[in-house]
Formats: structure tokens, sequence, C-alpha cells
């Protein structure tokens, strides 16, 4: 299958990806049918509306049909009235169409927070909480080779576990970062590039920007030092 | 004369537990090695780590084993600390360092002998001298990755530090591009950047390969370029040591001279078995080899088993760089600041260097991103791009003093499978840590300057620990307030030795392992020519 372009670049309108998305919406069964019957009776359509909207919502037109059934399934069980919710958010697609941003960007703030729901563990890769430290929580694996958190840096960062490169390919500037230029020595470790002999004393405007507290990380990004 | 079923029984097969049952072996001493929990292979490990929900949580690949709980099993160990992080500890074939990041530090002369040098904590009862060529023995074992050239007290005097007697086994790995951005701009406010020695293979090492950068230093390298203990007691087993896992010690017997007898274990099932050896060494890390002293009542006539924990005290940042970083590309961990390990002033404040970590960071990005719930679509996708790539993460680890009102003891009110109780923690920050905050934020607030960045996690919001357990089986020279002897002897039991990290009496702040094992690999000697 086809990949979808890079999520920071925009959908083209005639894409063959929209054409996609769009022809697998028209195909999805009546919104209100969805709502109102058992999930049971209609799972494959149930499976074919939480696929279609889930790569809608992640950008990314190659999740697979088995992750998804398996998502759903958790899915359902977590989010009270599901169907309904699901429903809604596909109608709510399909009136819109167009890209995958006119589509989300349609959305009323309850439709958002539902396609959130989905979009999370997509993500992650899992439903739940997990916990760092105790072996008993409400978390459940989902996928790995299809997390999006992953799959989304992976043309920088490889996912963690067989890279598929040689011992110490990563002392050079990633795919695409434009690095400055800098000493021939820095490479190696015992390379210092000079400066002050020892740590400077902070510069308190720079010292009252760290330690006030920031609402956000927007917050703190306008709060910056210089920033206009 | 009496016959014995091993010349030593080793109880515990992690990494130091087994390199000094390698020691026995090589010395043509028959050796058992009794291990509580199951023998589970490295491939079935990473599987685990990647079909988890729990991939921060380093002993869910391990598993939970009701006949062998684990630190992190509901209800094993009752933390009551006022830092963050709960010590994982492992019961397995190997032990804890299963899944060590694989830091490996010398301690340096000065902070084996804290009193004499500053006033503060204990001293050691041997020298860096003494111990020198045990940590050179365990770095040729174990295959350590260091820059010779390096003065690793921090102070930069131009000259090698500590004194080694033979060269690292292996050149340092590569340097990962962001922490080359880093230290050119750190550089700037006077901040240095040195290697982090560690059992990452540069090259092949011992029929181990070159690490690939495969990014998942914890909980299990995926190729086994990383050590690990399953190494060192696969190696024990080569040198002629039995193993016996699912060997659940929860018995040793002694005589009215304090010698001990015999151990006596169950199996998963509740069945008992007993073995006797000339001599006995305990290796269960710093938490089951108090908890076995105290079941028993052994070793304890200075009351100090189960106390003097520490825990390096942690402080943990984050910021935003105004350039993609990308952390992820490579190992776990690479890099360090070493400039606030030996500073004049450490009689009063902490000692400490700053590891700079390297982990992907997207996972974590996008847990934020989600917890916000602002950004859906190209928006989210940009901005999780936009941390993930800026994104820096940086711990300052400290040192501890030993405290006996900071210690761990039995937990009755934990049963397992077989009836044994859990673990309790009792441990409160000390103002000897807490001091190192004031300069820890004017670092911060320095690289934030540095890199034009954005502020993540400021230090001091919360403290943390590591997963690194000392002290609970303190060394020292006076029986009234020590544990064990210099040669890790129990006092009050010629033939019972701890081979733990539970024996430091001084942590100075860099991970404790290399230490351990080259205590390991003297014991194992030492006992060697006592058996």
């Amino acid at each position: 299958m086809k990949q979808m372009p890079e999520p920071s670049q925009p959908l083209g309108p005639l894409t063959v990806t929209r054409r996609r998305v769009l022809q697998a919406l028209a195909t999805l069964v009546p919104a209100m049918g969805l709502a109102t019957m058992p999930l049971a009776t209609h799972a494959l359509e149930a499976d074919d509306a939480f696929l279609t909207a889930s790569r809608v919502i992640t950008g990314n037109t190659t999740l697979s049909a088995g992750i998804a059934r398996r998502m759903m399934a958790l899915l359902v069980v977590r989010i009270p009235e599901f169907a309904a919710k699901l429903d809604d958010l596909l109608k709510a697609f399909r009136a819109t169409g167009g890209t995958r941003e006119e589509m989300l960007s349609a959305l009323k703030d309850s439709q958002v927070q539902f396609a959130l729901a989905i979009a999370q563990p997509w993500y992650l890769g899992h439903v739940g909480t997990p916990s760092d430290f105790v072996l008993k929580d409400d978390a459940v694996f989902v996928t790995y080779l299809e997390a999006q958190s992953w799959t989304k840096i992976v043309h920088e960062v490889p996912r963690p576990t067989y890279p598929g490169a040689d011992a110490g390919w990563w002392d050079v500037a990633p795919p695409g970062v434009d690095a400055p230029a800098m000493p021939e020595g820095i490479k190696e470790w015992t390379f210092h590039p000079g400066g002050p002999a020892d740590i400077m004393a902070p510069d308190p405007k720079w010292k009252a920007y760290a330690t006030a507290p920031h609402a956000s990380i927007d917050a703190a990004r306008r709060a910056k030092p210089g920033s206009t | 004369m009496a016959v014995y079923d091993a010349d030593v029984i080793v109880v515990g097969s992690g990494s130091l537990g087994s390199l000094a049952a390698l020691e026995l072996a090589r010395a043509g001493k028959t050796v058992v090695i009794l291990e509580a929990g199951p023998m589970v292979p490295d491939w079935k490990i990473t599987e685990n780590f990647r079909t988890s929900a729990r991939k921060g949580n380093l002993n869910a690949p391990f598993g939970d084993i009701p006949y062998a709980p684990n630190s992190y099993t509901p209800g094993y160990l009752d933390f009551d600390a006022d830092v963050g992080w709960v010590p994982g500890t492992l019961r397995v074939a190997g032990g804890t360092s299963r899944h060590w990041t694989g830091v490996a530090w010398r301690l340096l002369p000065e902070e084996m002998k804290m009193r004499t040098q500053f006033g503060i904590g204990r001293d050691w009862p041997i020298s860096y001298d003494e111990l020198e060529p045990f940590y050179t023995a365990a770095e040729y074992q174990v295959g350590v990755n260091g820059a010779d050239e390096t003065d690793y007290s921090g102070l930069n005097r131009g000259a090698p530090y500590p004194p080694r007697s033979k060269p690292y086994p292996l050149p340092p790995e590569a340097k990962p591009y962001a922490l080359q951005r880093f230290q050119m701009r750190a550089a700037e406010r006077g901040y240095r950047v040195d290697h982090a020695p560690n059992v990452r293979l540069s090259r092949p090492y011992a029929g181990r390969p070159a690490c690939i950068g495969n990014n998942v230093c914890n909980p299990n390298c995926p190729i086994g370029a990383k050590h690990s203990g399953l190494h060192d007691l696969e190696a024990a087993q080569l040198a002629g040591a039995t193993l016996k896992t699912g060997a659940v010690v929860d018995k040793l017997e002694s005589d009215a001279q304090g010698r001990i007898i015999a151990v006596s274990f169950l199996d998963p099932n509740g069945l008992r078995s007993r073995l006797t050896a000339r001599t006995y060494v305990i290796a269960a890390h710093g938490f089951e080899t108090p908890k076995l002293l105290l079941m028993n009542g052994l070793a304890n006539r200075s009351g100090m088993v189960g106390k003097n924990l520490m825990m390096h005290p942690t402080l943990s940042m984050g910021f935003f760089a105004d350039e993609p970083l990308w952390l992820g590309r490579g190992q776990y961990l690479h890099g360090a600041n070493l400039q606030h390990r030996l500073r004049s002033d450490r009689s009063k404040v902490s000692g400490g260097f700053y590891q700079f970590m390297n982990h992907n960071a997207a996972p974590a990005m996008a847990v934020a991103l989600f917890k916000e719930g602002n950004r859906i679509g190209a928006s989210l996708d940009d901005e999780l791009r936009r941390r993930a790539s800026q994104y820096m993460a940086i711990q300052l680890l400290l040192e501890d003093l030993p405290d006996p009102s900071n210690s761990m003891s039995v937990n009755p009110s934990f049963r397992d499978s077989l009836g044994q109780p859990g673990i309790r923690v009792h441990y409160r920050l000390k103002d000897y840590a807490k001091s190192a905050l004031p300069r820890t934020i004017d670092d911060y607030s320095n690289w934030l300057q540095a890199m034009n960045a954005v502020p993540q996690e400021l230090p001091g919001a919360h403290w943390y620990n590591q997963h690194h357990i000392m002290g609970t089986v303190i060394m020292g020279s006076d029986p009234s307030d020590s544990v064990v002897d210099k040669d890790l002897r129990c006092y009050g039991h010629d033939n019972l030795f701890l081979v733990t990290t539970g024996v430091f009496p001084s942590v100075s702040c860099v991970n404790p392992t290399l230490t351990g094992m080259a205590l390991a690999i003297r014991a194992g000697r030492h006992i060697a020519k006592e058996v």
C-alpha cells in the first residue's frame, strides 16, 4: 500500500491517498445504523470503520487491519458509547471530506477528544497507563512496529532494537539536519572546544527564566529571553 | 574427614556472584551456584520488551515469578522513601545486571577515604591501590570501553586519573551528533563533556559483537554487545561451576562457633533441599543479601545489617534546544560531565556527575502531548517531531552518605507462593545531597542559555534515585559498626562472605557495578586460597 505523505507536509487535494480515504469513507455503513446495532453483529463493518478513522487520525494509510481490530476491542470496553462516538466521527469526516487536516479541523471539541482517544494507543502502542515500578496496571500492549510515535521520526531515529546499521553510525548529522560547522576533532572524546576554564555564573536573566513557572511548553517558548 | 557437596556454595547468580564463582572454578574449586529465579534467555527478554506495554518498566520483561518475586511484584517491596524511583532488582539467572545500563566507572582514591579526606562518611578498609588490579581484571573480563587520557576526577589537570595499571581493553565508542552539538555550545559557559566508560562494546570482544546502536541498553541488549550478568554466569559454568535455578535459599544453618554448616532451600513447588560446603558466599544483591541474614539472625552483632542504605540521589532535568539534536541515535548513554565530582567543598556538598541521556524521546513526548490534549493531525505530528528532535535529557547522580536511619528490613506482611516475606525500605534524603541543588539550577540555567533552550523539567521539582543499592551490609575494620571485613568475610562467621554492592562503605556519585565486580573477583581469589 502506498505510504501517505509525511505528516508534516500538507495533503495534496488530489493525491491517491486522499482519493483512497474518500473511497473508504464512501463505503462505510450508514452512520445511524452502526450506532444502533450491536457491534458483534457488525464486526466487519465496525472494524472497517475503525481502521478508516484511525488512518485519517494518524495520517498513516498503512495501519494494519489486524492491529486495528485488536485496538478497537480494547477501546470498546474502555470508552463509554464507543460505537456511537465512532459513528459520529465518521459522519463528520464524510460530511467534511477533503484532506486529513480539513477533516480533523472541522471536528467539534467532543469529536476531537474521541479522535485523540483513538490516536493515543496508535502513537504509544498500548492502551491504559503503564507503571514503571509495579508489575500490575491497566495497560495492555497493542503494537510495537506500528507505534506511531516511533514511526513519525523513524527517518531520523531508528525504532529501538535492530537499527540495521553498523557500529558507530550515530556520530554523523541525522538525515535532514543542516549541521553547523564544527572543529574536526569534535568526534574525539578527548577533544575540548575551549572556552572558559571553569563553569561560569549563570546569567540572572536566564536563571530567572529557568526557574519561573511556565504554564506550558508554548508559554515557555513565548517567555524565552530574546523572544518577541 | 567431613564430606561436602561443594567447596563453595554461592547464593545468587548475578554478575558479582558469578564472577566470584568464576574465580573459584578457575582455581579448581567445586562451586555450586544457587539461583532463586529461572533461566530466561536474552532473546526472550528482547521479545518481551517489544511486546510489553510497560517499556519504561525495567523488570517487566522478566515477568513476575510467584516463587521468586522481584522488587516490582505488587506488595513485595514496601518503599517508604522521599525519592521517586523504586530500585528494580531481579531474581533471575544473571541477576539484576541483566538490566543494567552498563556504565562502568571506577571510584577515585579520595572517594574510598571520605572520613580521612573530607571528615564525613566512612573510609574503606582497603585502599584504591589494593583494589586497582581487580578493577583492571574486571574491565578485561567484561570488556570496558574507556578513554585512557581522561582525568575522571573532573578537575581536568591534564593527566589521566585515577591511576591504572593497564589501558582500557577497548577504545571509546562513537560520540553521538547530539552530544557533539551540546559539547560545542556548553563549552562557551565553561562545561566539558567526557566519555562515560561502559560495557557496550566499541569492537567485538570475547565472543560478543560491537554495539550497533539498538538504543535499548535497558532492559536488554538484543545482540549481546552490552555485558550482562548472564555472560559472567556462562563463563563460570564453562569454568566448571554448577548452576541450580529455582533454588530459593531461606535458611543458613550455623554451628556454635558461628560457622555456616549448610544452606537450605525450596524449589518452586516447596520441596526442601539442603547442601553443604566449606565456604558460603551470599551474592544476592543489596536487598536480598541482608534479608537472608536478617531472616536467619546472622552477622548482625553490629546491628548494621540492612542499615546505611544508599541509592545515589538523583536530579533529572530536560530542555528543548533551538536546533535538532535527535536523541536516540546510538546507545542509551555515552557522555558525562564530571566537574562537580571532586570539588573542594566535598565535605559539605555532595559530589555529583551529570550523565547525558540518549533515549529515543518520541514516546515520552507523545505521552506529554496527549496529556496536553490540544493538538491533533499535522499539528500533533509537527510538535511531536519538534520536541523529539530538540530534546536534551540530563541526570545528576549524587553521593549518598551512610546513615543507619536509611534502611531495609524484612516485610512480614508480604508472603510469596512459598510463604517467604518481602522487603521494607525506609529512606529519607539527607542535607548533603540536597545541598547540591542550588548549583545544579545554576548549571541548568547555563545550559538553557548555551542552547538557547526552552525549559522542560527544572531540576529539584522532584528528587529521584538510582537502581543502585549499597551500604546494607557495610564493610569496615571495626566489627562494632560493620558487617563484613576488608575481605568481605562476615564478622562472627569465618566461612561466610558477602559479595554485593551492599558492602560499600562509601559510594561516590558513580554507578557501582564495576566496583562490585572488582570486589567479587578479589573475594573469589581470596576465598580460593582459603578453601
